[in-house]
């Protein structure tokens, strides 16, 4: 047991440092956070819920990553622990948040943080923004939208409240509203003078969004965590929503978190692409390894039970038969075998997320493929004795 | 030999009211006119966005509420079921059949998947008693659900799997057409395509007609041999859905189907996107002239004045666009 966590390490060591040493000399491919053997769990009545689990990936500066997955396979605890926003009775039990900030040198591990530090509360929101689907649960629906955004502004730079704004208390510094239409504006909010006095229930859902991601960017994050930002949307609204985000991408040059369970978005948005199922990493590569050269079943699965916009019409979709198991009745080894086509007996143990050295891989320059499935362990083991 | 469904110049309005009188102020237009009809053992595709009818039409179809104007008939008899009293359209019912978004709130939590599936035969009292159970173990096992299942409650199983249950209820009377109203949209991408091949089975099966609405235009054009758009309550265009989807007539057509991502990096990263600006008009106060004129990259004078009619512009092909005949629109 101890020598395969000990190989598994050594793995996940090379993994996380070959993605840090490709193209090291260039600023926009170094690694801004990795994330390596993550555990979140939820203590329940029935159980522990392993909701995050042994979850490893990187995040390049100024790139975006895509987490994909089915319902309830831990995509949205995996960003909330990244911010140590887990809710209670939650809490990351194991692993390590490597967060490369601006300022320092020295990595800070989140994962020890306290989730109430003083340290913390600047990461967040300065350094590490998150918007969610719905914006109505996150706005104040008592306060107009420019005193919100304003609000965020100032609470991150409390040092730029001038004197005589605090001589008058006004609510709203006027520098942090003009701010806030600024930022209304920049993210494409018709009439921002008049829309910085109206109420979140006076707006439209696209627009609501729009002021979640004015918020979030007002004090330029290095990486925004968007969970399934326009999953509430209509498809000409998360057009424009998304094209917004690739836009400020460009601009601020930002990290984007991007979880969602649409792989067309994954395809149009994604560098790198983290494929996750019942709590864990089953697949992570480049975006074009995870849709030219899938590997694990699963993956293969729901790409292939997506119907097309384009291409046959066949009456039959392949479907992957069964449902997504219950997190207190995981299956023992693999999570996917009971739903596996390619089932073998090997696979009542849990497989480790390998290295593939594929062809695809080896002409993009950053990244690499890992797969946790048997069907692909044999190949990898060769190749590392 | 008649359609199985002829909608014609169907319309829904909701009053806005307001004060304590509760005065008439105006009205949401909710459905504004639809006309189109369904054949036997078709499948009809209902797209467009939040807000613009798709639900309130299929509620009028099934009359669970009553149109403001408008006819639609149904069947080989060919009646007019908009202008009939609760008690004339009983024996309709039972042949128009729905299927809804969210099967966790459409299934009563506290009735067993035995007496959710049989209710419909109860109250209709098609089957003998003792014959009861055997209709409804045929029918569960039709959607790929055990016999065992019966005694289980609706908690207890997945959202597939509820969906399913959902669908067996629908099956229970033989309807001749089912109108689904979102039917996958809250389902897992893997239990999506489930429901959709379980879908297309059961329609070979017992040769039913599908009016089959979604927002998910690869969903729609996967299960439907007609598609039709909606935009504020109206229908902008309906052809055979293999035309619609490659070479669209009417700007709004080409606008969505641009805006879908394609799970395709490659060509993704190709494709040249049309980005429609601004959001849905307010059905209440809609725009003059084409509804879609304040967004469409297209539009002239005329757009701004005259609502165009939906039009047939070459066999099959609807559309309700003054310039569709000289637009080059791009499909998927
Ligand atoms: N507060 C909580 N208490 C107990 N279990 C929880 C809690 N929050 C999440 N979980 C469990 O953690 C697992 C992962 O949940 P998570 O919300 O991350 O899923 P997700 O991938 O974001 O799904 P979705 O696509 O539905 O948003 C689930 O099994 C869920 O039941
Ligand atoms: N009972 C009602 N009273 C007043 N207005 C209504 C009522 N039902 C629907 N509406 C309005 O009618 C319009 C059409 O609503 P409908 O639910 O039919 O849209 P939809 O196309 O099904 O949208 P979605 O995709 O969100 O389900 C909306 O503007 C809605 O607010
Ligand atoms: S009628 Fe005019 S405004 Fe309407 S869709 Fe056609 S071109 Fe655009
Ligand atoms: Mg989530
Ligand atoms: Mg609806």
């Amino acid at each position: 047991m101890l020598l395969i966590s000990k190989a598994f390490c050594y793995k996940i060591y090379t993994y996380l440092h070959k993605i840090n040493t490709i193209g090291s000399d260039n600023e926009l491919t170094q690694n801004l956070l990795e994330v390596s053997n993550l555990k979140t769990v939820f203590p329940t009545d029935g159980g522990i819920v392993h909701a995050v689990n042994d979850v490893s990936f990187s995040i390049q500066r100024g790139k975006t990553v895509g987490i994909v997955g089915e319902s309830g396979c831990g995509k949205s605890v995996t960003g909330l622990s990244l911010l140590q926003l887990v809710p209670t009775p939650g809490r990351i039990a194991a692993g390590a948040i490597m967060f490369y900030r601006e300022e320092t040198d020295e990595p800070l591990d989140i994962a020890q943080a306290s989730p109430r530090s003083e340290l913390m509360r600047k990461i967040r929101g300065n350094e590490i923004a998150i918007i969610f689907q719905e914006p109505m649960t996150s706005l104040n629906p008592v306060y107009t939208v420019g005193d919100q955004i304003a609000e965020a502004i100032v609470l991150h730079q409390e040092g730029k409240r001038s004197l005589l704004d605090r001589i008058v208390m006004q609510k709203t510094p006027k520098w942090a509203r003009e701010r806030a239409i600024e930022m209304l504006s920049r993210v494409g909010i018709p009439a921002p003078e008049q829309r910085v006095d109206e109420y979140p229930h006076q707006l439209s859902g696209g627009m609501r969004q729009r002021v979640m991601i004015a918020m979030a960017l007002c004090c330029a994050p290095t990486l925004l965590i968007a969970d399934e930002p326009t999953t509430a949307l209509d498809v000409t609204i998360q057009a424009q929503v998304l094209t917004l985000m690739q836009d400020l991408q460009t601009e601020f040059g930002m990290a984007i978190m991007l979880i969602t369970h649409d792989l067309g978005i994954i395809a149009d948005m994604a560098d790198e692409v983290v494929v996750m199922y019942a709590g864990r990493v089953v697949e992570t590569g480049t975006v074009d390894d995870i849709f030219y050269n899938p590997l694990h079943p699963y993956t293969r699965g729901l790409l292939n039970s997506i119907p097309n916009l384009k291409g046959s019409q066949d009456i039959t979709l392949p479907s992957i038969s069964g449902t997504v198991p219950h997190p207190l009745a995981l299956p023992i080894g693999c999570s996917f075998q009971p739903r596996c086509a390619e089932q073998m007996s090997v696979c009542e143990q849990m497989p480790e997320l390998n290295i593939i050295d594929d062809t695809q891989n080896m002409q993009t320059e950053n990244g690499c493929h890992a797969v946790r499935c048997w069907l692909c362990e044999e190949k990898t083991d060769a190749e590392i004795a | 030999m008649p359609k199985l469904l002829e909608v014609k110049d169907l319309r829904k309005y909701f009053p806005i009211r307001q004060g304590i009188l509760r005065r008439t102020i105006g009205h949401v237009k909710a459905v504004d006119g639809l006309s189109f009809d369904v054949e036997r053992g078709e499948t009809l595709g209902l797209v467009g966005e939040s807000g613009c009818g798709k639900t309130t039409a299929s509620r009028c179809l099934l009359r669970l509420i009553t149109p403001t104007s408008g006819n639609f008939t149904f069947g080989d008899e060919q009646i007019n079921l908009a202008k009939l009293t609760n008690k004339q359209m009983r024996p309709f019912r039972r042949r128009i059949q729905m299927i809804f978004q969210d099967p966790q709130s459409s299934l009563n939590p506290r009735m067993t998947v035995a007496n959710i599936v049989g209710e419909p035969l109860r109250v209709n009292r098609t089957v003998q008693k003792n014959e009861l159970q055997d209709r409804i173990v045929e029918l569960l096992e039709s959607v790929g659900l055990k016999s065992q299942d019966m005694r289980r409650y609706p908690h207890a199983f997945s959202g597939g799997q509820r969906q399913r249950i959902g669908i067996a209820r629908a099956l229970a009377l033989n309807p001749e057409l089912i109108v689904a109203d979102e039917p996958v949209s809250a389902l897992d991408v893997s239990v999506q395509a489930q429901i959709l091949n379980l879908l297309a089975e059961l329609r070979e099966k017992f040769q039913l007609s599908y009016i089959f609405i979604a927002h998910d235009l690869s969903v729609v054009r996967h299960i439907s041999d007609r598609v039709a758009v909606m935009y504020l309550g109206k229908i902008v265009e309906i052809s055979d859905s293999e035309t619609l989807y490659q070479s669209p007539k009417h700007p709004y057509t080409e606008a969505l189907i641009s805006a879908v991502p394609l799970p395709d990096p490659k060509e993704q990263r190709k494709r040249e996107l049309i980005r429609l600006e601004g959001d849905v008009p307010d059905p209440s106060q809609p725009p003059t002239g084409c509804y879609f004129h304040p967004r469409c990259r297209y539009a002239t004078d005329i757009c701004k004045e005259e609502t165009p009619e939906l039009r047939e512009i070459t066999t099959g092909v609807k559309v309700a666009c003054h310039l569709s005949e000289t637009l080059e629109l791009q499909g998927v």
